[in-house]
């Protein structure tokens, strides 16, 4: 009910400098339908009439997916509910962040059979490709396209980028987190790959991704403490920082959880799994029967 | 004409000149006692640089417990100037090497106690040390200043990294009558580069009768972080005090400002002298209503108008920055425009990392030319108008205040409305269907 033309109008006590109530402007403003926060859940149904996901077993990866959606769902409502002291504003763009992820691991994992046969360094390339781009999008449709396509649109204009990263204000402030989330992500599956290559035990590879993710997420740390300006940290300790990276190595981990699950309970997962690890045994030469003696 | 109107305001000065106005061996020159005050309100902020000593001072008072900080502050480069100094947060204790030793017990005058300051986090140590008289003969003639020093320290985040942030409290002022109006005239000395200076301080020009009020002088963003967030960005636009400038307008009157001997102590006076200058006019229309002061800011002259009328005569040249108060009862605003004078504009604060409230460079016309030929327009003043700006984040639809003037500058309310913030109301066809108000920030 409250679009359309809206005549919004500030008031004020001037004590004579001006006068109390000023002119209204006009918003045509139109609440976004709910079609664009079922964009992402629409691209997932698109990849699973992919070839490689014919077939319901591919359908359980709604599980992970939309119980993650209704938890992050559920928390942001509990965190609203309890007056925290933040705008409902914010806590809904912080909270799409971890939703857009669990839409490109979704992704990931239905497209991993395209991945696995490729050269373990461009299957990395691919990974984080992937995740970039779905990850973007979903949260671009979740958000608003403002939030997650314009600040794209201001990278690609060198007067506009230019101007906002001479006064020392960062670009792209939501889509930084998100492809560093979506490089981390790539990373440790690569690294984890590398570390138990051959081994496919489901605890094994548990355990190596999350290692995996520690390792990257204290180098990423390193790294920015060594080379981003420390004003852009908010003047972050290392040791502060190492901590942040501790709980995003949890939190991603958290994330990959419910995938790793159900490639545990599923065959057609595990080797989504395995193909995204690089961990499956190279196929074995055909054999063909010795000829039968004459 | 032109000669005979400069003879005019001439002669308009000599005769206005008060009788406690002393008149100079020049016919067209007043000299103005200044003498020392201090205030209880703190105006002029600067950081001082600190360098730690991770080794005791030859001589120290009774350790105490908690957190020691040692080394010594420097004021400006000149390293006479600088301070050797042990802080003891538990004992809440200050020692200052002020006769610049390195034995920090022969100073009784050198010992303060702290006033604890808030803290959000009981690892934040924060206190503030009040009435510290200093002086800087290394940069000056030894003038004393009164300051309070607050230091920080955040022994979890920057143990090694304390704060130190001077606040001044004292001045030196006088008063002028030119035209029949009296007008206080201080001089602020200068906390940074030089400290202790006068030339290179701050000039306080404005009517007397508002010299009962508080002010505040000009301090760079970057020293103004122990201040509450909503006063930062008027500091930095505060009109009654400006950088010094020997050469000034007031009063329909284009003086040359300068003094011979500086003064020594706290009793001694400095004798202010301002010799009227001859300097081509020109007149500037001022379109909007309700200024109290407009300070123009020249190549040549800094120009003070107290409630100027719509039109005014001026020097000649190019004002940029200019700052702008308005007044109407209680109520006080000024014109949300200039640039420190770091020339920086959204630069990120040294300490805190956060990005002031300064506005973008200003455009090139919003500078105001000036000439003897044609009157130059400035378009400021009142009546201010609220407005708000809708734009679309997201789901959500984002609401900012606006205040704004007559020639449609943005204005900010500094006092007044009785503490309250502004509301907005929205109506569809005619009908309200929500109404709330802004918050700040």
């Amino acid at each position: 009910m409250r679009t359309g033309n809206l005549q919004i109008a500030a008031s004020w006590g001037l004590d004579g400098l001006g006068a109390t109530e000023g002119p209204p402007v006009t918003c045509d403003w139109t609440a976004e339908g709910a079609m664009p926060p079922l964009l992402p859940w629409l691209a997932i149904l698109a990849l699973l009439a992919l070839k490689p996901n014919r077939g319901w077993s591919a359908w359980w990866i709604w599980l992970p997916l939309a119980g993650l959606a209704a938890g992050w769902h559920y928390l942001q409502r509990a965190i609203e509910g309890s007056n925290t002291g933040l705008p409902n504003g914010a806590l809904d763009v912080l909270f799409d962040v971890p939703v857009a992820l669990v839409f490109g691991l979704a992704a990931l994992w239905l497209l991993a059979s395209y991945l696995g046969r490729s050269h373990r360094l461009s299957a990395f390339l691919g990974a984080w490709f992937l995740l970039l781009v779905f990850i973007v999008f979903s949260f671009a449709a979740l958000a608003g396209w403002d939030q997650g396509v314009e600040p794209i649109m201001g990278l690609l204009d060198p007067r506009q980028f230019a101007a906002t990263t001479g006064g020392g204000v960062m670009a792209v402030p939501l889509l930084v987190p998100l492809a560093l989330l979506a490089l981390v992500v790539a990373a440790a599956m690569l690294l984890g790959g590398l570390a138990c290559r051959g081994r496919d035990g489901r605890f094994r590879l548990c355990a190596w991704l999350f290692l995996s993710l520690v390792a990257v997420w204290v180098a990423l740390a390193a790294a920015l403490h060594f080379l981003c300006p420390t004003a852009l940290l908010l003047n972050m300790e290392f040791g502060p920082l190492l901590f942040l990276g501790l709980f995003m190595a949890l939190f991603t981990f958290a994330m990959l959880l419910p995938f790793l699950i159900l490639s545990s309970a599923s065959p057609f997962f595990r080797q989504r799994l395995k193909a995204l690890l690089r961990v499956t045994p190279e196929t074995p030469p055909l054999m063909a029967p010795l000829p039968a003696a004459a | 004409m032109k000669l005979l109107k400069q003879f005019y305001l001439t002669s308009t000065l000599i005769v206005a000149l008060c009788p406690g106005n002393a008149r100079g061996a020049s016919s067209n020159t007043t000299t103005v006692p200044l003498e020392y005050r201090e205030t209880s309100f703190q105006f002029l902020f600067r950081n001082i640089p600190i360098e730690r000593r991770p080794v005791p001072f030859p001589k120290e008072p009774a350790a105490a417990s908690g957190p020691v900080v040692r080394g010594v502050l420097h004021f400006g480069g000149h390293p006479s100037n600088a301070i050797p100094f042990l802080w003891q947060t538990g004992a809440k204790r200050l020692c200052l090497g002020l006769n610049r030793s390195q034995d920090l017990t022969d100073d009784s005058a050198g010992m303060f106690s702290a006033r604890v300051m808030w803290s959000a986090e009981p690892t934040f140590i924060a206190q503030m040390f009040t009435n510290i008289h200093l002086s800087f003969p290394a940069s000056s003639g030894g003038a004393p200043m009164l300051v309070d020093l607050r230091f920080c320290l955040d022994t979890a985040r920057r143990p090694g990294q304390p704060l130190c942030n001077a606040a001044l409290r004292s001045y030196w002022q006088g008063k002028v009558t030119l035209e029949g109006h009296d007008w206080q005239v201080g001089l602020v000395q200068n906390m940074s580069d030089a400290p202790g200076s006068f030339r290179q301080g701050q000039l306080l020009l404005r009517p007397w009768e508002e010299s009962s009020r508080a002010f505040h002088a000009f301090s760079e963003p970057g020293d103004t972080y122990v201040i509450p967030w909503s006063e930062q960005n008027c500091v930095v636009r505060a009109s009654d005090a400006f950088a010094f400038s020997p050469r000034v307008f007031f009063e329909g009157h284009a003086c040359l400002l300068d003094w011979s001997a500086e003064p020594q102590g706290r009793g001694d006076k400095l004798a202010l002298r301002l010799t009227e200058q001859q300097t081509a006019l020109g007149e500037l229309r001022i379109t909007g209503s309700f200024i109290q002061r407009l300070v123009l800011t020249g190549e040549t002259y800094v120009v003070v108008l107290a409630q100027p009328p719509a039109s005014v005569k001026v020097p000649t040249g190019r004002y940029c920055p200019y700052r702008v108060w308005l007044q109407q009862g209680q109520t006080r605003a000024y014109f949300n425009f200039g640039l420190p004078q770091s020339g920086m504009a959204n630069v990120l604060e040294e300490v805190t990392g956060a990005k002031l409230p300064v506005l973008s460079h200003p455009p090139p016309e919003q500078a105001v030319m000036v000439n003897d030929r044609r009157p130059a327009v400035l378009a400021v003043g009142g009546p201010l108008t609220n407005g708000v700006a809708a734009t679309r984040h997201g789901r959500e639809l984002m609401l900012s205040y606006r205040l704004t003037g007559a020639g449609g500058g943005e204005y900010k309310v500094w006092q007044g409305t009785n503490g309250q913030s502004p509301q907005f109301t929205v109506c569809k066809g005619g009908k309200e269907i929500g109404a709330g108000q802004f918050e700040f920030g």
